[in-house]
């Protein structure tokens, strides 16, 4: 008995180096997982004094992709709740630090870090009730808020703030650098959040709501909590990473920021193609589809949003689970929370 | 309040629009015994199972667990004082391991140590990095079952643990269950077979229209007559 179960022990093993990861050296394997995040981060670093405008613009609007696609994940991709009113957080803390800059004259940092902080307080009060309804009903649930978000948002007795459909403009004071520096912070932060919740008991706990919130409840977890946990995160990220793209962006109107087939179908996306409930795949996804999208413009300005429509339709049939998960299943990666 | 008595129910009630699912339900599970729930199909011994472990609210009656009333608890809250149960259909988190569905099942200290010494308990340990829905049928209930003694429960629940597997596996999860009794477990059962319920349990309760109709030694209520006509028919 215990020999049995000892061979199988051994078999399960034996089996492992079937992952084609694991048949490289593990000498090989230390050295790339050491230097290949480090010489990202260094050709990132440097990338502002050896590359044009253009260049750094689009790297910027990288981050702020992977930041956007990667807080969606921490909450949907982990506890399996669509969010389709994602844009009403980028919203609400792109129009925190507009409103402190144009018209408290605040500074940058601390207006970013208060977008930060009241999109995580909106996050939680809403997340209250909202987070009670479940599947479908949760995803129209947000779609309805982030359209009354934009409603409130052009009213006017919020024109004294928001400047009412007219809009809001304001002088950020940011160069690109410090924009490009800041949202590629924002980036890894929120990517270093999602890599320690995934491999946290935290992290379990959002993906048993994920697989079988009944279940996971009379497992003794508290779904609810951890629910509203999870989503307030999200929306702190999300609120610090809208901050930074109103600096970008420079003039907020209702009706160009709160579009839901933009802000908040473009993160749904990424994260998806990249793989849900991964660390890597919102990553992957965000970069990918930037360059692609991009050099699909490039080529066929007239065509663009036609050609990238069937490009999505074909990636989403050949691996409708995303690109890591896909490597996973084809024994190409091993099958761990890390990635 | 009884002594040794881990469960009672007194008058639960619970309707669904106008049917009477569980009709003034009272009865007693008493620590370290097995107990059977027995009735035909409608009786109500599902749902008595989800009023229990709170995922459904009762209408009226209260359940004490401990002697404490457990009626106006949370699923959750009723779990962590140690009522587990599993459901007729299998409920295992698919895209996890078999791992971590153990572990995120516990929630006290030493949970790695007992993950391993269940999953050994149940020829599961060499299984432990395999997502659990790449398991088989008869896997996938005892890895359930093995999920829910995470939990450290002092009661467990389990609705049809032996329906649909072959017997082999059968005999596995009923001497589990035995095991698990003697470590001092107490178990209440949903069983159609009745043969499990006469070799197995120490004592039976016969629902029909969500009442008790017959509570007893096994082969007390097999001679029941309200048994016999809920089950046969007059």
């Amino acid at each position: 008995m215990r020999e049995d179960s000892q061979s199988a022990t051994d078999r399960a093993s034996a089996a492992k180096p079937e992952i084609l990861w694991e048949r490289v050296d593990w000498r090989v394997r230390k050295a790339l997982l050491w230097s290949l995040p480090l010489i990202l981060l260094f050709a990132l670093a440097i990338l502002p004094y050896v590359a044009s405008a253009y260049t750094v613009t689009l790297t910027f609007l990288i981050f702020f992709w992977v930041a956007t696609a990667q807080s969606w994940n921490l909450f949907s991709g982990y506890t399996g709740y669509v969010n389709f009113g994602y844009v009403g957080l980028v919203g609400v803390g792109a129009y925190t630090t507009a409103i402190l800059i144009g018209k408290f004259g605040a500074h940058w940092l601390p207006a970013v870090g208060a977008a930060g902080v009241v999109t995580a307080a909106f996050g939680f009060l809403i997340g209250i009730p909202l987070l009670r309804a479940r599947g479908i009903y949760f995803a129209i649930a947000m779609l309805g808020l982030a359209e009354g978000l934009r409603v409130f948002f052009s009213m006017g007795f919020m024109a004294p703030l928001t400047g009412g459909g007219v809009g809001i403009g304001f002088i950020s004071g940011m160069s690109l650098e410090a924009k490009y520096y800041a949202m590629g912070l924002v980036a890894l932060l929120t990517t270093v959040v999602v890599f320690v919740v995934a491999n946290s008991r935290f992290g379990l706990q959002l993906l048993t709501i994920r697989e079988d919130e009944l279940a996971a409840q009379v497992m003794g977890i508290n779904t609810t909590s951890k629910k509203l946990m999870a989503f307030t995160l999200c929306a702190f990220l999300t609120g610090l990473a809208g901050g930074l793209y109103a600096a970008y962006v420079n003039y907020l109107v209702p009706a160009t920021m709160f579009v839901t087939a933009y802000y908040t179908l473009i993160p749904i996306v990424m994260a998806t193609f990249g793989g849900l409930g991964t660390i890597l795949g919102p990553v992957v996804g965000a970069v990918l589809f930037t360059i692609i999208s991009e050099a699909i413009w490039a080529r066929f300005i007239f065509l663009h949003m036609v050609i990238f429509g069937a490009v999505l339709i074909i990636i989403i049939l050949f691996m409708p689970q995303g690109i890591i998960p896909w490597l996973q299943d084809r024994r190409i990666l091993p099958r761990t929370r890390w990635l | 309040m009884q002594d040794g008595a881990t469960l009672v129910l007194e008058r639960v009630r619970k309707d669904f629009g106008g049917l009477r699912a569980v009709d003034d339900c009272s009865f007693v599970v008493e620590t370290g015994k097995i107990v059977g729930l027995i009735g035909p199909n409608g009786a109500g011994k599902t749902t008595l199972f989800q009023v229990i472990s709170g995922v459904l609210k009762r209408d009226s009656g209260h359940i004490y667990f401990h002697g404490d009333d457990i009626s106006r608890l949370p699923p959750h809250e009723i779990a962590r004082r140690g009522i587990g149960r599993t459901f007729q259909i299998t409920r295992i988190f698919p895209k996890m391991t078999v791992w971590e569905n153990m572990i995120v099942a516990s929630h006290s200290a030493g949970a790695e140590e007992r993950a391993r010494e269940m999953l050994e308990l149940a020829d599961l340990l060499p299984l432990k990095d395999h997502y659990a829905a790449e398991l088989s049928f008869g896997q996938q209930k005892l890895l359930d079952l093995m999920r829910v003694m995470m939990l450290n429960p002092q009661l467990i629940l389990l609705d049809e643990p032996a329906a649909g597997i072959n017997p082999t596996m059968q005999n596995k999860i009923l001497d589990l269950i035995h095991r698990l009794n003697d470590q001092g477990s107490t178990f209440l059962i949903i069983e159609h077979d009745m043969d499990i319920i006469m070799g197995h349990c120490e004592k039976v309760i016969a629902l029909n229209f969500g009442r008790v109709i017959a509570e007893g030694r096994p082969d007390e209520v097999r001679e029941n007559e309200e048994v016999l006509t809920a089950y046969f028919g007059k």
